[in-house]
């Protein structure tokens, strides 16, 4: 029975404090109309709320702004705001392992793609080579200019990635 | 090159960006502005001025260092305010218990005499001057134990719900009401004793 009433006086509280299930909530408005010490209990309940309503509003921390102020200071000198640590396969380190040497290759192409169609490859003996099987090496001859122009491009994604540096990204 | 920014007229917001990319000052101007309500919350948790003072410095030292992680989901002195509850109840699980804690508790696990005592019909705190009822209640609220005053201040000052109660005091919402419960009805027997002895002095 104790405990059946400790539910009951919990649920009254829940109610006063509009936390009650909406399907007990009649229930409980019910019992509060009919029986006298529960509507007391609740009556109770709400002074006890409206007493604290404000009550810390006027405490007031009892020292000077510069003095409590200094000590915090102090505190932020000795302890300062931890930096965020780098996230691995952060975005940066995606650009440094693909995009940036994808970028580069593009860039050759684009520039080798310029220089056939461009005047100085018009009449005259022109060769477009790979130097080597490497397609990190382009050569241009103009053998009318007597021009060779030789391009090397950015190391291989493979030489960033295997190198000890990019390993501590992983 | 940039204005400097007029802290004391500046809203918090714009301090608290401030702040996060590292002027002291603008935390300073937050400090200021809410170092009341942050000595406030500690000292009704802990109760005692010296503690709430050191607490609520730290609280605004660990704010500082995580300030690059407040992003406005509630208003700064919001999430300041749950720092410093977090520091207090660490300060609380920390100090020595009390015998009457013990005490409380045993009442509480067995239902306590206040679970069934008579209502108080006549409000006790009618008729009395701001200052009078505070310090009153700051009485009653110094006779309870740190757990039901904890569970007290958190639903009545911070209007917290059971469940985040629940989950900062990591307790259930069972013992949150009826923690809160038995608190309530201390303190109305409490305030209405108090006033019973001013009558007979």
């Amino acid at each position: 029975m104790k405990e059946q009433e400790q539910d009951l006086v919990l649920k009254v509280q829940a109610f006063v404090d509009g936390e009650l299930p909406e399907p007990e909530q009649a229930g409980i408005a019910a019992l509060i109309a009919r029986d006298a010490d529960v509507a007391a209990l609740v009556k109770e309940l709400k002074q006890t709320r409206q007493a604290l309503a404000g009550y810390d509003e006027a405490v007031a921390l009892p020292e000077s702004r510069e003095f409590y102020w200094s000590r915090i200071q102090r505190e932020l000198a000795r302890f300062p705001r931890e930096q965020p640590e780098p996230v691995r396969g952060s975005l940066g380190a995606l650009l440094l392992r693909w995009l940036l040497p994808a970028t580069c290759v593009a860039a050759l192409v684009a520039v080798g793609f310029l220089f056939l169609q461009s005047p100085w490859s018009a009449g005259g003996e022109v060769t477009w080579q790979a130097a080597n099987d490497n397609v990190n090496a382009f050569t241009y001859r103009d053998y009318e200019e007597g021009l060779t122009v030789m391009w090397l491009s950015y190391p291989s994604d493979n030489t960033v990635a295997d190198s000890a540096e990019a390993a501590t990204l992983n | 090159m940039a204005t400097p920014l007029d802290h004391a007229s500046t809203e918090d917001p714009i301090l608290v960006r401030a702040a996060q990319a590292g002027e002291e000052a603008a935390f300073e101007e937050l400090v200021a502005r809410h170092r009341d309500r942050i000595y406030a919350r500690a000292f009704s948790v802990v109760r005692n001025e010296d503690e709430a003072i050191d607490l609520s410095q730290e609280a605004w030292v660990k704010g500082w260092q995580r300030l690059t992680q407040f992003h406005g989901e509630s208003s700064f002195s919001t999430w300041m305010t749950r720092i410093v509850i977090n520091l207090c109840l660490d300060h609380l699980r920390r100090r020595k218990r009390q015998p009457t804690d013990s005490l409380d508790a045993l009442d509480e696990d067995s239902g306590g005499v206040e679970r069934y005592m008579a209502p108080v019909t006549v409000n006790p705190t009618q008729r009395l001057e701001r200052g009078e009822l505070r310090a009153r209640i700051d009485a009653a609220l110094g006779q309870l134990s740190d757990a039901h005053r904890t569970v007290l201040v958190l639903h009545e000052f911070e209007e917290m719900e059971y469940k985040q109660i629940a989950e900062t005091m990591g307790c259930s919402i069972g013992t949150v009401m009826s923690r809160l419960f038995y608190a309530r009805r201390r303190l109305a027997a409490l305030l209405a004793d108090l006033r019973g002895e001013e009558r007979s002095s």
